[in-house]
């Protein structure tokens, strides 16, 4: 056995590549080269959740852990979602031993893992050079006012969550979840038009 | 840690911006757009919006250190081990050449002799025979013709030790299995002379144990060859990190194929739509699938689909470790496209 110690001018490898590599040699080097490119993504998911700053660091060192044993029995397609999967898993799961009487609520919160929110899907109004189409504007006209509001803003204002906040008197929260709400709406009514449009 | 962070990649340095709260309003737009597209991130934000920027580039320089740390933890060990066991061989080796040149025959065999015991003596008497075995049990020529050479001067004492070896690879060769303690325990007190041989032994048997080839490395590790003991050592090292996952026997394409072929969407998934059921499942040493469940699903109709598509499919080989078949749980994703 060889020790590899690579050269600095090494080539940004892709996730794959080196999620390959570490299933097959079993190299924490290069398990650790893919991590830390997301440590701060996942040590942000975890204050999100746990909000104390020492857990959250334990938290993305054992996630570390688990990596390790995880990855080489694992076919991972989408190695950023399935990180944000398990970090929010192991996040959820500290909460639930936490207190245990929420429980209801944290099993909730876990089968709704919404793979069809989080997934590959592009929302039509996230499409970056996506035109005024017709549809998606009549919908938006539909929408409550101050998810109509939010998302006017927002997407065709260019305005930042704390603006938008601003200007309507609400928490930037709020914001955001009128924003969340008011495209899933957007998107059950993109959904009925295509619908009515085939039939 | 600023080389690690030169190093990382734009969308970070963007994100660190974000977090920092260095972004005009505009670019701050056009970032939360990104976060619109990018669960991960955006909830990462939502976590870094919890303490202050100055805490966050501490808190993430800690952690860089501390993964770093951990990725080198191991690796070190291993050269302590390599390292240990070169300067415990070179120990061993000066002081068996400077007894050998000095010590007077009468008193050496007397070392040798009581504390290895009944079994020692009665290898003894049988010292041909026994010096045949260690013939088969592979041990290297160097060993014997220096043995051999030994022999020639007369020193009592060599044979006594070279019987004690064989008679621990015996032992072995009798017994089979569990007997590299016993087998290092011998050698030990053979050659009792010096107390860094304990160590040796005990740490040759212990590596050892895990490469399953005890005869052949303990040999190799009393030649002296540092070198040879230093590759079984990361050897062992290699093996115990090798984990087959259990997987279909038809390999995973097949398994992907089959899945695709033999998929029922349900009605309910929306043309053009895509969901995706996560399922979890022991396979048994046996090859059976045992406690199956779903971690998560969209909705009953896909759990049951997935369920249904994981039982009716093809076997399953159980995982191997250190190259035994074991109980373990895999989880597989399955998509409906």
């Amino acid at each position: 056995m060889i020790f590899k110690f690579p050269g600095k001018i090494t080539e940004k490898r892709s996730d794959e590549e080196m999620i390959d590599e570490f299933s097959s040699t079993g190299d924490l080097k290069v398990l650790g080269e893919l991590y830390s490119d997301y440590m701060h993504l996942v040590y942000g998911v975890c204050m999100k959740y746990l909000k104390d700053r020492e857990e959250s660091m334990d938290a993305v060192m054992q996630i570390f852990e688990k990596l390790i044993i995880e990855i080489p029995k694992q076919k991972i397609e989408n190695f950023r979602s399935w990180l944000h999967v398990i970090t929010k898993n192991y996040c959820l799961m500290q909460l639930r031993t936490r207190k245990s009487d929420d429980r209801k609520f944290n099993e909730w919160t876990l089968d709704t893992e919404n793979f069809v929110e989080n997934g590959s899907y592009l929302h039509p109004i996230d499409n970056e050079d996506h035109e005024i189409d017709k549809v998606l504007a009549d919908c938006i006209e539909r929408l409550k006012d101050e998810q109509k509001e939010c998302i006017r803003q927002f997407y065709y204002e260019d305005r930042c969550y704390s603006e938008i906040a601003r200007n309507l008197c609400i928490d930037e929260k709020k914001v955001k979840s009128n924003l969340q709400n008011g495209k899933r709406n957007l998107k059950l009514c993109i959904e009925e038009k295509d619908e009515r449009g085939k039939e | 840690m600023k080389e690690e962070k030169n190093k990382t990649s734009k969308p970070i340095s963007e994100f660190q911006r974000y977090v920092r709260g260095e972004m005009t309003k505009r670019q701050e737009n056009a970032f939360q757009r990104k976060l619109q597209r990018d669960p991960f991130a955006d909830e990462a934000a939502e976590g870094f919006s919890e303490i202050s920027p100055v805490e966050a580039d501490e808190d993430i320089d800690r952690l860089g250190k501390r993964l770093n740390k951990r990725i080198a933890g191991r690796r070190k060990i291993i050269y302590y081990r390599i390292a240990a066991s070169i300067a415990v061989l070179m120990i061993i080796s000066s002081v068996y050449l400077f007894i050998n040149r000095n010590k007077p025959a009468s008193e050496l065999s007397k070392g040798t002799f009581t504390p290895a015991g009944k079994e020692v003596i009665d290898s003894k008497k049988t010292a041909e025979p026994a010096l045949q075995v260690s013939e088969n049990a592979v041990v290297p020529t160097e060993v014997l013709s220096e043995l051999e050479k030994e022999n020639e001067i007369k020193d009592k004492s060599i044979p006594a030790i070279t019987d004690a070896a064989p008679s621990g690879a015996l032992a072995m060769a009798e017994k089979k299995d569990s007997v590299v303690l016993i087998a290092a325990d011998q050698i030990a007190m053979a050659d009792k002379q010096d107390s860094g041989v304990l160590i040796t032994a005990d740490l040759v048997a212990e590596q050892v144990a895990e490469v399953k080839e005890p005869i052949l490395a303990e040999y190799k590790a009393e030649t002296k060859n540092a070198r040879i003991a230093g590759v079984e050592v990361t050897k062992a090292a290699y093996m115990e990190a090798v984990h087959t996952p259990p997987r279909p026997v038809t390999g995973k394409e097949n398994f992907d194929k089959y899945i695709s072929e033999n998929l029922r969407r349900p009605a309910n998934l929306a043309d053009g739509d895509s969901a995706g059921v996560v399922v979890s499942f022991t396979v048994k040493i046996s090859g059976a699938i045992d406690d199956l469940k779903v971690i998560s699903s969209p909705g009953d109709e896909f759990s049951n689909e997935a369920k249904r598509l994981v039982l009716e499919g093809p076997a399953w080989d159980p995982a191997v470790s250190k190259g035994e078949k074991i109980d373990e749980e895999t989880r597989l994703r399955i998509i409906f496209k």
